[in-house]
């Protein structure tokens, strides 16, 4: 996991997330993209400002059965999605 | 093409005529129909014309009530009977009903009726809209708090039945991220025209009680002429879904439910871009989720 970068959702979108997934609204064109229940449990964390090791931690911790390893990429591939979408920004904390 | 009334088939050769039309046309045939006149032959004689969908008004799940409702006896039979009879041949069949005062307190006894006695394959529901005879309907229009009660009954309906249950409901009260077991239709207002009884042209049936939103004649004109040039077509196609006012103005799900209705946008507030009634109702009494507001609604 990176250590070395916060992570900070877009926050002038609408994030609408409940227990069982979620959406989220774009203003500038008015579409939605709807996230699952793992994204909206991620996204939630995010908003709330926990670092991606925590995030990871969380995701252990929900999904005994699943290696970590596994859930890490997941993770991984997850934040690369909101970040093409342009809803996620790393930013350099060192 | 939908071919829907009153009830249609009391013009039966104009019915048949239409669907041979429909088929020769390859376009896709939809009626909708009380049942009265739908005996075991006719629904086979329908589907043998080329009829795609068949739609059957069922309004309560018990006889004297719905009949008392339609002021006519056996009808309730009659729709029944002509559900089961569409299901046999394998026509594709829903019930159809529309929710008002009076039948709300019935909603959950009458999906669980049509659903497994009947038993038909799907429901449409929709809340009544105050559009012409429904304004004058016995049945009474849906109050905020009771529309916001049919909304809550649908979605455990739609987690006990899914994927049967249609509606045509305000995506701020169910919508497909939040209750997945239930289908969304949607009025398509930008590729609609109603054509009425005496040929008139109008939004779906908006011309029988708002003449001024009749906007030609296929007697004496083109439709495909209509079409193209009527204003309100152009607006239709080009600004409305845009520029929405009031509650829609505001909300985040105007570019998939996009007003519901804007045909009784039309008939409450004069402009096809005009919030939906019942939801700018529930804004106007602080009832509206907040969480689909933008910002400060303008004006309806
Ligand atoms: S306010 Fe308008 S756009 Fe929003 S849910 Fe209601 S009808 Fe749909």
């Amino acid at each position: 996991m990176d250590a070395q970068s916060a992570l900070k959702l877009r926050e002038d979108v609408r994030w609408v997330l409940r227990d069982n997934g979620g959406f989220v609204y774009f203003p500038e064109d008015g579409k939605i993209e709807v996230l699952s229940s793992t994204a909206a449990r991620i996204a939630r964390s995010l908003l709330m400002g926990l670092p991606a090791e925590t995030v990871l931690e969380q995701l252990v911790s929900v999904y005994a059965e699943v290696p970590r390893h596994q859930l890490e990429a997941d993770l991984q591939d997850f934040l690369h999605a909101l970040e093409m979408k342009g809803l996620l920004a790393r930013r350099p904390t060192t | 093409m939908k071919i829907t009334g009153g009830e249609p088939l009391l013009e039966k050769r104009l019915v048949l005529g239409l669907l041979g039309a429909c088929r020769r046309l390859g376009l896709y045939a939809g009626l909708e129909s009380n049942g009265t006149l739908l005996s075991p032959k006719v629904v086979e004689q329908l589907k043998r014309l080329g009829l795609k969908e068949l739609g059957i008004s069922l309004d309560f799940p018990d006889p004297a009530l719905h009949d008392e409702f339609r002021g006519q006896t056996g009808v309730f039979r009659a729709a029944v009977d002509a559900v089961r009879s569409a299901s046999r041949i394998k026509l594709n069949v829903s019930v159809v009903t529309s929710v008002f005062a009076t039948n709300l307190p019935y909603l959950r006894r009458h999906a669980e009726f049509t659903l497994t006695e009947i038993p038909a394959p799907n429901m449409k529901v929709a809340g009544v809209v105050g559009l012409g005879r429904a304004r004058e309907m016995n049945g009474g229009l849906l109050g905020p708090r009771e529309y916001l009660e049919m909304a809550t009954i649908l979605r455990e309906l739609g987690r006990l039945f899914p994927d049967r249950i249609a509606v045509g409901l305000p995506w701020s009260l169910v919508n497909p991220m939040d209750d997945p077991g239930l289908s969304f239709g949607s009025c398509h207002a930008d590729g609609t025209m109603g054509i009425l009884p005496d040929g008139g042209v109008s939004l779906c049936g908006l011309g029988v009680s708002r003449p001024e939103a009749v906007v030609g004649n296929v007697l004496t004109r083109d439709p495909l002429a209509i079409w193209r040039d009527a204003e309100l077509f152009v607006y239709l196609r080009t600004r409305w879904g845009q520029e929405f006012s009031g509650v829609c103005g505001a909300c985040i799900f105007h570019r998939y439910c996009a007003n519901v209705c804007p045909a009784y946008a039309f008939e409450v507030y004069g402009s096809f871009s005009a919030p939906f009634p019942p939801c700018q109702h529930l804004f106007e009494e602080g009832l509206f989720p907040e969480y689909c507001l933008l910002d400060s609604p303008g004006g309806a």
